[in-house]
């Protein structure tokens, strides 16, 4: 007794005790849950498996970005509507983080009035539910855009209607792979000719328009590609049918709402992390580089950005997370992202509901640690060294 | 490995022998009829949001079709017609959570499919409404029939058997269609009536309602087809026999009491005063109908004179007083419908 | 290298006048010409929004009216809509004899509110812990009852308004407990403990909300033992305390992270034990450092009540939705823009109120520093 006294007071004792103990709380819980489980599926007759994932879908997606049709398979339908949540997400996140960074300029202008405006526009945009706002939007952008029939007509090749915006679709001929190739090898160039320009600037000093060089290649080496074998790309102009503009693509009100909405609420967001992230950046940093001649360009790009940027990624990771899991909601407008297709059809169809929770659950989780891999990395390789 | 002398491996197997015996102890087979009256409460599951099916009023009631089926059961077993309660939950998370026995009977109008009464936890009880599924368009489109609609964008809701009739029509057919699927009847009708689509698509009966819900409801019309055979029955959790029966009987009971004449008015009268032996079974006068499923002897008697007979709710909610829809295949067989109740007998 | 020199500007006069209006306005709308022309066009925007809200919300708005018919004007706002069915959105369908009882859950929530937002008085810390006690457990007597007196009603009769607020009360006053835990357990020197409560947290950061509710109201009965009902109200609001705890454990983090590691060393100097340590020395400080940022989640909690509506429920917006669908009142795309536009106005009020009080707090304890 005296002995196993003396053993509960040494600490290192104690901690395994505690440790070990919630180890097998939690296995016995999950045992607990996984028992109940499967007595409640057995009594109540429910399925299980995932051998429903190779039947045939039977319902349409209204966007697709690789062939599916309603013959196609669950799995198939779930590819696609995964593809269309990373699709959204990453526009998003682009367009957001762009209006974010305008919003923080305008709140940190000379100007009061854009200043006011700007903190006018956050205080609006984050303190309503961005669902509301999304209903919102979606409707009132229904309300504004013509009726088919009506359509805005953009040189007989694009057009917009409540269908919305329709534009020709590139129709690649065989040899386009090349093209493909060019591209990839310009954009390798690009990076390439950066990285060069940025560690002869730390050794000399001298500055190089990597920027420009790099855009100009990634523009022009494809282009010369392309003619080179005489353009092997045609456009399928779309054609008003019978109900519907047939052939061309067409950028979807649901999308464009979901964009518009989610860029319009996280920019508020961005912008104020952003500006948090500037305003840490001491003032004398920016009147010793005025001093020593910088430009206004220079002391943002060179200066403030780089040191602001160690505040603001940690923020701006969770606000990107924040946004991919919020495009769940686009299952309320109807526009097929992951959540909809798994939530909605193939639940209904099938009963499927465990499985298609963890498909979901998965699902979401990847691409959280996806974006915060990438934010890590990023944030690694912007890291100002410890002094 | 080894904590203090104990192998893990005995540790775990230990305990989780502990727990297994609390879980056998607690896992009794359930009796839905007593738990029912132990709790003095009926649990129905409705989808809010069909005006004439399930629909708060201004006051914030739930009133319905839906809602007087749940209250005829619970006059029929609690003898108190207010004695329900409603869940509110949108169809595709409806389906799986009534599912799961959070509701002693579901009133939602679901489709009677395979799909889903086989393997999926629950009973379908009886048909309570025959319905199918149509299309309505825009008059100026000048389309006549399905067939045209070749190529058109439809606005649906997801969860229900819409989707699959949808591409099953236009597979017969060999014709193309686009469509945009939404959470809610509310959203698909809303953007329908903006423009979006060329074609909403849901029950007919449902059409119907939906027509006098547009901005302008003479611009729309209902076209001829029927793409799909719904019938629509309330379901009872799987695996309790005692409990199904009294619900396809209080459901009978509101079909026998049309045919014979039996309304929520007349009814006291017809208790005491008629000779008829039928009407006598049905009301509890005589025979032991209530006592053999566990109820009192009057328990139809109760549920007609809670919410009146099938024709009386049909005219309440979806009839003269509701929705002004005619009955269509929902007459009585007698009238030529398909509406028939097994004898009392 | 060369430096990069430019050269120096020339000497300018002083300036004529260092204060007053027209210094205020040139310094302020003027000062460059790029200004002045951004000012000149953001005044006309600002002029063409205003005129039309007054137009579209007041002078072509339409008050009263028993259905959609009353609101032909679709270049108006059409409150009709809200005052026809205000009942609905502030009490759902909580049934209207015991309709005083959310009253007064109503009026003790404002006097709650009152007694942090002011201070003179009779106002003291006690009350404030009294009724930040108190308050959760009059408003559970008085909206489910079932004792004293009171009759029960379900949670599932909530709606509107009430049942917004109920939900996010509930998220706010449950997480912060369990988000203390969490954050204890994570930054704790035990591995095992530290990585079960950092995997706990990171799951629930790291998927929707929606689908974590849909998940609990859809699943959770096939995980507890047959014949145990949970209300599914009660199931969507262990959904928001179990992924806010997530978000509440982060921000106390962060409020742990922001004590000078001298805090710890001298508290272990002096022999206090890990409990005594956290609790008279760390805690409170580091709760107090993350109160602006546990308000910034409380509100984000307040915002995402609305996603109960996807799965049905009648919340504030919920209802409102279900109403639009009502045939009295579906009509032109007005009536659902004035109905939106009226929802935004109460969300905002609530937020926008929360934020500033936060905004209040943040200039409070930044004295003590």
């Amino acid at each position: 007794m005296e002995n196993l006294l003396s053993l509960w007071r040494k600490g290192s004792v104690r901690s395994l005790i505690y440790q070990w103990g919630l180890v097998v709380a939690i296995l016995l819980a999950l045992f607990w849950v996984f028992d109940t489980a499967s007595t409640n599926l057995d009594r109540l007759g429910i399925n299980t498996g995932f051998g429903f994932l190779d039947d045939e879908a039977g319902f349409q997606i209204s966007q697709t970005l690789f062939p599916y049709s309603a013959q196609s398979t669950y799995i198939d339908a779930i590819l696609v509507t995964f593809t269309n949540t990373i699709v959204l997400s990453v526009i998003a996140i682009f367009l957001a983080t762009f209006l974010g960074f305008f919003i923080a300029i305008s709140r940190l202008s000379d100007n009061l009035l854009l200043r006011k405006i700007g903190s006018f526009y956050v205080e609006m945009f984050r303190n309503i539910p961005l669902l509301l706002q999304l209903f919102f939007w979606y409707f009132a952008a229904l309300k504004l855009l013509p009726a088919k029939r009506e359509s805005i007509n953009l040189f007989d090749v694009a057009f917009l209607n409540i269908e919305g915006f329709v534009v020709p679709a590139p129709v690649f001929e065989d040899d386009a792979n090349s093209i493909l190739w060019a591209v990839v090898i310009s954009l390798a160039l690009a990076v390439g000719i950066w990285r060069w320009a940025k560690n002869r600037q730390i050794r000399t000093g001298e500055p190089f328009p990597s920027f420009f060089v790099g855009l100009g290649l990634v523009v022009l080496i494809p282009l010369i590609v392309a003619w080179l074998q005489d353009f092997p790309i045609s456009w399928e102009i779309p054609k008003f049918g019978r109900f519907n503009f047939e052939g061309g693509i067409a950028l979807q009100p649901e999308f464009t709402a979901m964009l518009f909405g989610l860029t319009l609420y996280n920019a508020a967001f961005i912008g104020e992390i952003i500006r948090a992230g500037i305003l840490s950046v001491h003032k004398g940093q920016r009147e010793a580089a005025n001093s020593i001649g910088f430009t206004q360009m220079q002391i943002y790009s060179q200066i403030v950005v780089p040191q602001a940027m160690r505040l603001i990624i940690p923020p701006l990771t969770n606000q990107y997370l924040n946004l991919t899991k919020s495009t769940a909601l686009a299952a309320a407008l109807g526009y097929p992202d992951f959540f909809w297709a798994l939530s909605g059809a193939i639940s209904s169809q099938t009963g499927q509901v465990l499985e298609l929770q963890a498909i979901t659950l998965f699902g979401y989780l990847g691409i959280s640690l996806f974006i915060a891999a990438i934010m890590a990395i990023y944030s690694r390789a912007t890291r100002i060294p410890e002094k | 490995m080894n904590i203090f002398g104990f192998k893990i491996k005995h540790v775990l197997t230990a305990s989780l022998a502990v727990l297994s015996f609390g879980i056998v102890t607690s896992n009794a087979q359930a009796d839905r009829l007593a738990d029912v009256k132990k709790a003095g409460i009926l649990h129905c599951g409705v989808v809010p949001g069909v005006p004439g099916y399930a629909f708060p009023n201004k006051e914030g009631k739930m009133v319905g079709f839906d809602v007087d089926l749940c209250r005829a059961i619970a006059a029929a077993v609690l003898g108190d017609a207010n004695k329900i309660r409603t869940t509110k939950m949108k169809l595709p998370v409806a389906f799986n959570a009534m599912k799961a026995g959070t509701v002693d009977v579901v009133t939602h109008r679901f489709t009677w499919t395979f799909g889903r009464d086989v393997g999926q936890g629950l009973d379908f009880t009886r048909v309570m409404v025959f319905d199918g599924q149509g299309f309505m368009v825009r008059k100026k489109l000048g389309v006549k029939s399905g067939k045209e609609l070749n190529g058109a964008t439809f606005c649906l809701t997801t969860g229900a058997t819409t989707e699959s009739n949808v591409s099953d029509f236009f597979r017969t057919h060999g014709m193309k269609f686009k469509q945009v699927t939404f959470g809610s009847m509310g959203e698909a009708q809303k953007a329908y009536d903006q423009g979006r689509c060329d074609v909403f698509v849901t029950d007919k009966f449902g059409l119907g309602a939906r027509r006098l819900a547009m901005t302008n409801p003479g611009d729309h019309i209902i076209l001829p087809e029927t793409i799909s055979n719904e019938p629509i029955s309330p379901m009872v959790p799987h695996g309790d026999q005692v409990w199904r029966d009294i619900v396809v009987w209080t459901l009978n009971s509101l079909i026998t009491a049309e045919e014979y004449g039996i309304t929520s008015k007349n009814i006291d009268k017809m208790r005491s005063s008629s000779t008829n032996p039928f009407i006598q079974r049905v009301l509890g006068k005589t025979g032991k109908f209530g006592g053999k499923i566990g109820l009192g002897k009057d328990w139809a008697y109760r549920a007609i004179k809670a919410v009146g007979n099938y024709g009386e709710i049909w005219e309440n909610h979806l009839g003269k007083h509701g929705l002004g829809m005619p009955r269509g295949k929902n007459e009585l067989y007698t009238n030529g419908g398909l509406l028939i109740s097994p004898p009392f007998r | 290298m060369e430096p990069i020199l430019k050269p120096f500007k020339e000497q300018q006069a002083p300036p004529l006048q260092s204060s007053g209006f027209v210094v205020w306005l040139r310094s302020n709308f003027f000062s460059t010409w790029i200004n002045s022309l951004m000012t000149i066009g953001l005044l006309w925007v600002i002029y063409q929004i205003g005129s039309f809200v007054i137009n579209w919300g007041f002078i072509d708005a339409v008050w009263f009216g028993e259905s959609a018919k009353a609101c032909p004007n679709v270049h108006g706002a059409c409150w009709a809509f809200v005052t026809d069915r205000w009942r609905l959105f502030v009490y759902g369908l909580y049934p209207s004899e015991l309709r005083w009882r959310v009253d007064v859950f109503y009026g003790l929530g404002a006097l709650t509110i009152a007694a942090f937002v002011f201070s003179f008085g009779p106002i003291t810390k006690r009350l404030r812990l009294t009724m930040f006690i108190g308050f959760p457990i009059a408003a559970y007597i008085l909206l489910v009852g079932g004792m004293v007196g009171l009759k029960y009603v379900t949670p599932e009769d909530f709606g509107g308004l009430l049942l917004t607020v109920v939900i996010a009360a509930v998220g706010i006053f449950a997480s912060i407990p369990l988000g203390l835990i969490l954050m204890l357990g994570r930054t704790s020197e035990l591995k095992v403990i530290s990585k079960v409560c950092a995997y706990y947290i990171e799951f629930w950061r790291g998927v929707p909300h929606i689908a974590v509710i849909v998940m609990f109201v859809a699943l959770l009965p096939i995980f507890i033992p047959d014949g145990n009902k949970i209300d599914i109200v009660v199931r969507a609001l262990i959904a928001f305390a179990a992924f806010n705890s997530a978000y509440m454990a982060e921000v106390f983090r962060g409020g742990l992270q922001s004590i000078p590691a001298g805090q710890f060393e001298a508290s272990k100097a002096i022999g206090l034990s890990y409990w005594k340590m956290m609790g008279y020395i760390i805690l409170p400080q580091a709760i107090r450092n993350s109160v602006p940022a546990l308000v910034n989640t409380c509100i984000s909690i307040f915002k995402e009540t609305t996603i109960v509506l996807l799965i049905g429920f009648s919340d504030f917006l919920g209802i409102i939705q279900l109403s639009l669908e009502d045939p009295k009142w579906l009509g032109p795309p007005h009536i659902f823009s004035s109905a939106y536009v009226f929802a935004a106005l109460i969300y905002f009020s609530f937020t926008f109120g929360m934020s500033k009080y936060s905004l209040r707090l943040e200039n409070r304890t930044n004295v003590d520093h």
